[in-house]
């Protein structure tokens, strides 16, 4: 842009410095009024004096009680309490963290522009995919209701029942792993040993899941169980570890709830590879016109169902006037517009389909980095209600977001030398991301972490003000009674918390890249 | 760390296990503590009444209330009754084709629980249910609201939120919303667009005036430039005790400036002819500054003019100055009053103007400060020339005292002011006695001519300021300020310029450190002096970082600046917590779908700038 600018001359450039100078000056003056840049408020006797007392008593923070004779006998309540909310805070922004790296990882190769933009496939493959991920999630999701189902009977007879049944369906399903022929050999399987494979790693899967289970009905009553026990000790040292039992409820919770949710998740991921494989080979095997025909009917089915999930969606949120002006209308025109595309294109032809997947990742990733953690607080106070979860959920959000992009921006830009002599190798997609990829990007990984920590940590001081816990709620509050004695000790304690951290992170970050 | 770990002998096996088992373990704690800490705990997201809230308010924030509708309704009365009768009846209307049922058609609590029954409606059909207490003045008030099923049937239970006892009967009125026609932005659209560009404005203010103030700190805070500027004991010790009278000169010029201006400008048309003849003046002598710089580097000798020009330069810019703040004011606002829409040019000079008075005392005191630490410096060091051994001693020692006592004396004066202690001389007059004395003893053991390292000293200082300043969120700062300007913008203006200074202070200063050390040389092998270096060789190298970290400056400050509001700082976030608080869901999703296309804008456009700057 800068160069294609032609020569101006000397009065057209004039002309033009002129007219910035003009915009600027309007900017400004526009700018002052509407910011209401105002002297007479702050020189104001009245308010001075109100100011002058604030930091009066913002300099003398309460830190300290005093005893009879006027020394310090110990530290005040509101240095305990800002003691307790400073490790709230950041804990908070280390839980968020973990999770938002943990999942930004898996989110960052599908938002890598040069990882999604290999992926390509006939259309007809394409919506044979679309077709099966329906089908997928609704078998993952039924067949770990049941297994989780088992589990809970299993448990439900007893600790140690379930206890010696979870090593026993682990033992069935390492043997059902290691007995009989090796899994994974360099000849080319046939048919029925490739089928026996499949169901040896299914059994396999399904018992250690069996066994999660179990573990996770026995956690919920177990931890509760550990946490009265350890609690209950006379001990105050070993009653402090009384968390340990917390979290084996909370994580066994979290198995109970979303085990379902993430095996359906799987499930239609590994429906909608087999679909898009199946498909392209389908398609490749037949001739040009049976091809045409299976990609016209596949596209209106996978095209038309796709559209009417989403209009489902769409009418379970918004429950419109007309439910089948969003649904059932929406799905046959889709279905139309579908067959006749793949009526019109060359069925063999492969599309950039991941490139698309990538442009719809990246644009969700923006949407969600724009939105502030502390208003996605806002949306999870509602939620979850006031406390520090909520806190922790929002940070987590906006971290896969923010993560999620920054670490996808460095799987672009790793060099192409080492994915090339991989892929060289025959390494499929998967073996290339683990050999060629990961190596690469582990320091940057690391470095953007513990950068979002330090982010996180200075967010979560302040995203108490809504009402997402930490020391900003405490703060809010004190501010809001004019309790700046006792304000001035959570302000110091973040200044404190927030300078520790952002020394120690960029010490961090500045020893690993 | 690094080079700690190179030297560990390798480990056996059997240590390397325990270790990495101790690191699990530290790090299953770790964690643990850190659910209980967070209370994370799924009962809350589970509880199927928050689950409820939740779909009803995301609902709500899914439908945001960008446009008003002009609304078709027709209604239908039913009649209710306050208290019971002693026989519950049923109340029953019909009209329209569509015929409604009330049971019971009264009511005695706010407890007792109403059903109203539909029937002939429209598939779909929705509606608002009122209840007019009885009186002529009295408001209608919603209940509930209705919406049909495909059968043209609808059933709702509902409680009345106040019972209104009366012997004539009160009326229920059902609206059925018949068709809705666009009638232009809604009122909540229009107030995000005006606060969105009061939160863009806020945070160009904030970014252009904390870059404004960050360059010339960044100077004094970058390690390269500091290192290199040192004086003798003497010449640092007479600035420090010259600082505080260089700044009371410098205070009582500019009070005696602006009363002088003040009293000059009672008369209008005075006021205006010594501004003119003022801003006449400057330019004059301007011009004949520049004529002796050029003759006197062509004679290579300094002369008189060389001084007074300068000295009478800067007096006539400080009273024009002055005359402009004073007169600023009313010409400011009788064009405000004047210029319509452009009015804000008249606010603009009003501000100016207002600035100019309220800030011109405080100006010249820090100018007087600078010139009496510059001139302390050098007399400081000039008064050892001639002197040696003991007698240096002895005078570097004495100066000492006075400097440190005066700077003690002056940070005891400004903890009183903030402590407010019982007894001042123990804070002032004995401490500066005590530590002055103390230290001028110390000094006398000083070799006399040797460098401190002044620069250095500073520079820690400075950089110890910026980071602490740093470490105080923006929303954190908005409150204090909000306590002294009130709220609004200019609040949130004031915490967000603090905090850009200090971030682009440490920022600028490392690019400041990161410059090549070539034209460096370069310029000072010439000759040149620090500010001639700094104009030549320092300022072209660090432009374009600058640009670059400015804009990114501007992109943090509008996110923060959309929620400043939060705690008083004007901008959007005020009008969205507002709405949040008073449940008006619709209202705030508008206001945080333009938060976040506000930002997503700026994110883009300042990442496209920096990539062309750098």
């Amino acid at each position: 842009m800068k160069e294609s600018l032609p020569q101006l001359s000397p009065g057209s450039s004039a002309l033009r410095t002129f007219l910035l100078v003009i915009v600027a000056v309007v900017v400004y003056a526009y700018a002052v009024d509407a910011v209401r840049i105002n002297l007479q408020t702050p020189t104001e006797a009245r308010r001075q004096a109100q100011f002058t007392n604030v930091l009066r008593l913002l300099a003398q923070p309460d830190l300290f009680t005093y005893n009879e004779a006027g020394r310090i006998a110990g530290w005040s309540d509101t240095a305990k309490i800002a003691g307790e909310r400073i490790i709230e805070t950041i804990f908070m922004a280390l839980m968020a963290s973990t999770v938002g790296t943990a999942l930004a990882i898996p989110v960052s190769f599908i938002a890598a522009r040069n990882i999604m933009g290999q992926v390509t496939m006939p259309l007809g493959a394409f919506t044979a995919a679309l077709i099966a991920l329906p089908i997928g999630w609704a078998v993952g999701s039924a067949a770990a209701s049941l297994v989780v189902g088992w589990g809970a009977q299993i448990a439900a007879l007893g600790g140690w029942i379930g206890l010696g049944a979870a090593v026993v369906a682990l033992a069935a399903g390492w043997g059902a792993l290691k007995v009989g022929p090796a899994l994974v050999t360099s000849e080319r399987p046939t048919t029925t040993q490739s089928a026996i494979s499949i169901l040896r790693i299914v059994v396999f899967t399904a018992l250690v899941f069996l066994s999660w289970a179990i573990l996770a009905h026995l956690g919920l009553t177990g931890g509760r169980w550990l946490q009265q026990q350890i609690s209950g000790n006379p001990t105050p040292f070993i009653a402090w570890f009384s968390f340990v039992g917390n979290f084996i409820y909370v994580m066994s919770d979290f198995f109970r709830v979303l085990a379902s949710g993430v095996v359906a998740f799987i499930m239609a991921g590994v429906a909608v590879s087999l679909g898009s494989r199946l498909g392209t080979e389908v398609i490749l095997s037949m001739s040009v016109t049976a091809a045409r025909i299976f990609t016209v009917v596949v596209s209106a089915m996978g095209v038309g169902l796709f559209v009417y999930g989403i209009g489902s969606g769409l009418e379970w949120f918004y429950q419109f006037d007309n439910p089948a002006n969003w649904t059932t209308y929406p799905g046959i025109g889709a279905a139309v517009l579908g067959g006749i595309v793949g009526a019109a294109i060359d069925p063999k032809r492969p599309f950039a389909i991941g490139f698309g997947i990538y442009l719809v990742f990246r644009t969700f990733l923006n949407v969600t980095r724009s939105i502030e953690s502390l208003i996605m607080a806002i949306i999870f106070v509602i939620w979850v209600g006031v406390g520090p979860f909520a806190g922790v959920l929002a940070l987590s959000l906006h971290s896969i977001a923010a993560l999620g992009k920054l670490f996808s921006e460095q799987v672009e830009s790793i060099s192409s030398g080492p994915v090339e002599a991989i892929t060289a190798t025959g390494a499929n997609r998967l073996q290339t991301i683990v050999y060629a990829v990961i190596p690469q990007i582990i320091p940057p990984y690391i470095a953007f972490a513990f950068y979002r920590w330090d982010i996180n940590v200075r967010m979560s001081t302040i995203i108490g003000f809504v009402g997402g816990g930490g020391v900003g709620f405490v703060l809010a509050q004190y501010i809001g009674q004019l309790r700046y004695q006792q304000a001035s000790v959570m302000m110091l304690s973040i200044a404190l918390v927030v300078a520790t951290l952002d020394y120690m992170s960029s010490r961090i970050r500045s020893q690993i890249i | 760390m690094k080079g700690s770990r190179k030297k560990n002998h390798p480990q056996s096996a059997l240590r390397r296990t325990l270790r990495n088992i101790a690191v699990v373990v530290g790090v299953f704690l770790l964690y643990a503590y850190g659910v209980q800490v967070t209370n994370i705990d799924l009962r809350a997201p589970l509880d199927p009444v928050r689950q409820d809230t939740l779909l009803d308010r995301l609902r709500r924030f899914g439908r945001p209330d960008l446009l008003t509708y002009e609304t078709e309704t027709q209604s239908l009365n039913l009649s209710l009754r306050s208290p019971c009768p002693e026989e519950l009846r049923q109340g029953q209307i019909s009209g329209f084709g569509r015929s409604l049922s009330l049971t019971p058609n009264c009511t005695t609590t706010t407890q007792d629980m109403l059903t109203l029954a539909g029937e002939g409606f429209p598939p779909n059909a929705r509606g608002i249910i009122r209840w007019h207490p009885p009186g002529d003045t009295a408001v209608a008030r919603q209940v509930s609201s209705f919406r049909a099923g495909s059968d043209g049937r609808f059933s709702v239970n509902f409680t009345m939120p106040d019972v209104r006892v009366a012997d004539e009967p009160q009326r229920i009125e059902v609206e059925e919303i018949l068709g809705q026609d666009m009638a232009g932005l809604s009122n909540a659209s229009r107030v995000t667009v005006n606060r969105i560009i009061e939160t863009i404005l806020m945070a160009l203010m904030a970014s252009t005036l904390g870059t404004i103030i960050a360059v010339p700190v960044s100077f004094i805070a970058a390690r390269n430039l500091m290192a290199r500027s040192g004086a003798t004991l003497a010449g640092l010790m007479t600035a420090l005790a010259f600082l505080p009278i260089g700044g009371w000169l410098g205070r009582q010029l500019g009070l005696a400036l602006t009363s002088g201006a003040e009293q000059l400008s009672a008369q209008p048309m005075v006021g205006v002819g010594g501004l003119l003849a003022a801003v006449a003046l400057f330019w004059f002598v301007g011009r004949l500054y520049v004529a002796t710089q050029i003759a006197d580097a062509a004679s290579k000798k300094r002369s008189v003019a060389s001084i007074w020009q300068p000295v009478s330069l800067a007096a006539l810019a400080l009273l024009a100055l002055a005359l402009f703040g004073q007169l600023g004011l009313p010409f400011g606002a009788w064009l405000r009053d004047s210029l319509g829409w452009f009015g804000f040019f008249g606010g603009l000079i009003v501000t100016l103007a207002d600035i100019a008075r309220i800030m011109l005392p405080g100006i010249l005191m820090f100018i007087g400060a600078l010139i009496a630490i510059s001139l302390g410096s050098r007399y400081g060091e000039e008064i050892n020339f001639n002197v040696t051994g003991t007698t240096a001693r002895l005078i570097t020692g004495a100066i000492t005292a006075v400097g440190v006592g005066f700077t003690v004396y002056g940070f005891g004066l400004f903890l009183n002011w903030l402590y407010q202690f019982e007894n001042l001389a123990n804070w002032t007059t004995y401490p500066a006695l005590i530590i002055g004395g103390a230290t001028g003893l110390l000094a006398t053991l000083v070799e006399p001519r040797r460098e401190m390292p002044a620069g250095l000293a500073i520079y820690y200082l400075m950089r110890g300021t910026l980071n602490t300043l740093r470490s105080i969120e923006p929303l954190v700062l908005g409150f204090v300020f909000v306590v002294w300007v009130g709220i609004g913008p200019f609040a949130g203006m004031l915490a967000l310029m603090v905090h850009s200074i200090a971030d682009l202070g440490k920022l600028f200063s490392e690019q400041v450190e990161n410059i090549a050390e070539g034209p460096l040389e370069a310029v000072t092998a010439t000759g040149a002096n620090r500010v001639q270096t700094i104009v030549f060789a320092v300022i072209p190298q660090i432009i374009p970082p600058f640009i670059a970290f400015s804009f990114y400056r501007w992109d943090i400050n509008v996110r923060m600046s959309t929620l400043i509001g939060f705690v008083g700082g004007g901008g959007i976030g005020l009008v969205l917590q507002q709405n949040i608080n008073l449940l008006l869901y619709r209202q705030a999703s508008v206001m945080i779908i333009a938060i976040a296309i506000t930002v997503a804008i700026l994110d883009y456009v300042s990442s496209e700038l920096r990539n062309r700057l750098i």
